[in-house]
């Protein structure tokens, strides 16, 4: 097998053809890049949703007249319902314990109301599955015995997931098309490359070379451009984020929007981004070289 | 050797290139082919190196039919031909030997055997000192000579020439020619040389076939060009 010459054939082909190589490998770059930023992005948000998703619980007061067993029995009742995650009991203490750390150092003020003259109610804390059945979950279990109120975050809570929802769907869907944007705009570029090369393949031709014999170190080439290409944004992506997190701190604006973790994210992307890399070049080479092969007999 | 029978040649276009040619040359002869722009020189050359099939009859190299080479097989049939072109057509970023050692490589020759090949048939068009130059460092002489060095690198039964002289000054012409001469003697090669240079068929007399729209004008085995 002559694998090792069709190899060293496409390395010296893109030596050889500097400029033509460093502008497919250019083209590559940039579209990578963006990929890249809006990978990353993407799946943030969609951290971050989850984050909020799962941080968000519905608030159950239980009235102070119900018996051990109705709270008890209303508790399975809650946990029947569909898009329930979790049901935890949380007594009238827990609830103080709650109430005075809400208040930070401030708290300790309340703390006369421990014991019998504990204002506040038992609850049960409802984690739901997924944040769009807040609203109906609530009304729901409303309607149960020995409910006094329901309280969740609100129309605010509601919001900002939705929000997130959206964002991260936008997100995907441009990655979508920018993925298919390089595809065409490499492609275009290898397809210019070869076109430029066009006499070359006929001469071999003319000497009989063999299509395959042809095709091989430009399919070797196209692979080494695009990962060529997939280099800076490799590193931008691995040292760039790496940069970020670090000063955030490892968060957006407030702590509820907390981001992904350096590791391995970095890694998934940049193996996703050298991935599509060799993909690229490979698919461009060899559409572009085999129209040129086709070409009369 | 080359044999033409009855050949027509019609283009998808309509353009009517050749009629009914019929032709034999037989091996070692060293042939001109001359006639006017758009005469069938150049689909001659085509059909020759199964760059095209004939519409009608049948076109021999070897006693192999060329029109009905299988396109698989097509690559096979141009290594036992050789070609050399006005243009040249050197890979123009390989140097001298690779453009040489491409044609052996493609055919899976040993590699030792490959370059000892080169080397030998770089020293008969004497351009050893070149090897390591590239195309474009070369004069026009000197790039066809390697063209030609290229297209005997196989030890092909004809060397068919499409203008080799087409683009270089008298001198140099005559060089060209003089080096074809020696091959013929030397390795007993079929020579086809399609020109339309009017001294070098006068100078160096050799079998003539002119063509003229399409048709064989005259047949003239002791050659000289016909106004």
């Amino acid at each position: 097998m002559k694998l090792g010459r069709h190899i060293r054939e496409g390395f010296i082909g893109i030596l050889r053809h500097g400029t033509m190589s460093i502008s497919a490998a250019t083209a590559v770059t940039i579209t990578l890049l963006l990929v890249s930023l809006f990978l990353l992005l993407t799946l943030n948000i969609q951290q971050i949703t989850k984050n909020v998703e799962e941080s968000v619980q519905i608030h159950v007061k239980i009235l102070d007249t119900a018996t051990p067993e109705v709270i008890e029995a209303t508790k399975t009742q809650i946990i029947a319902l569909p898009g329930v995650r979790l049901v935890t009991f949380s007594d009238k203490n827990a609830e103080l314990d709650r109430f005075i750390t809400s208040f930070g150092a401030d708290g300790k003020i309340f703390d006369m109301y421990r014991g019998a003259n504990n204002p506040l109610r038992n609850a049960y804390l409802v984690d739901v599955q997924k944040s769009a059945v807040l609203d109906v979950l609530a009304t729901k279990i409303q309607t149960l015995t020995g409910i006094e109120a329901v309280n969740y975050g609100g129309e605010n809570t509601l919001r900002l997931v939705s929000m997130m929802d959206s964002i991260s769907k936008g997100g995907l869907i441009l990655v979508t098309i920018l993925s298919l944007l390089a595809i065409f705009l490499i492609s275009n570029t290898i397809k210019i490359t070869i076109h430029a090369r066009s006499v070359e393949i006929y001469i071999m031709r003319t000497l009989g070379a063999t299509n395959h014999f042809i095709r091989f170190p430009f399919l070797i080439e196209g692979i080494l451009i695009g990962l060529l290409g997939s280099l800076l944004p490799i590193l931008i992506t691995i040292f760039g984020y790496q940069y970020l997190y670090t000063n955030l701190d490892g968060v957006l604006v407030s702590n509820m929007l907390i981001l992904r973790p350096v590791f391995p994210m970095v890694y998934q992307v940049s193996g996703i981004l050298a991935g599509l890399a060799v993909v690229v070049g490979l698919t461009g080479s060899f559409i572009s070289v085999t129209r040129h092969l086709r070409w009369k007999r | 050797m080359l044999k033409f029978k009855d050949v027509s040649k019609t283009y998808k276009n309509g353009v009517n290139a050749l009629y009914n040619v019929s032709l034999l040359i037989e091996q070692a002869e060293f042939v001109y082919i001359i006639g006017p722009t758009g005469s069938g020189k150049s689909t001659l050359i085509k059909l020759l190196d199964a760059e095209e099939r004939p519409t009608k009859g049948t076109v021999e190299v070897g006693g192999v039919d060329i029109g009905k080479l299988r396109p698989c097989k097509i690559p096979l049939f141009r290594r036992s031909i050789g070609v050399v072109f006005q243009d040249f057509r050197l890979l123009e970023h390989k140097t001298i030997f690779e453009n040489v050692y491409f044609a052996l490589e493609i055919t899976n020759l040993p590699t030792i055997k490959a370059r000892q090949r080169v080397r030998e048939v770089l020293s008969l068009v004497d351009l050893s000192d070149k090897a390591n130059d590239f195309p474009a460092n070369l004069s026009g002489g000197q790039q066809q000579r390697v063209a030609i060095a290229r297209a005997l690198a196989n030890r092909p039964k004809v060397l068919i020439c499409d203008e080799p002289t087409g683009n270089l000054d008298p001198a140099k012409s005559a060089e060209i020619i003089r080096l074809l001469e020696k091959i013929n003697q030397e390795e007993r090669t079929t020579i086809l040389v399609v020109t339309h240079d009017i001294n070098i068929v006068n100078a160096f007399r050799k079998r003539t076939i002119a063509l003229q729209d399409g048709h064989i004008m005259a047949d003239l085995h002791d050659g000289g060009y016909i106004e």
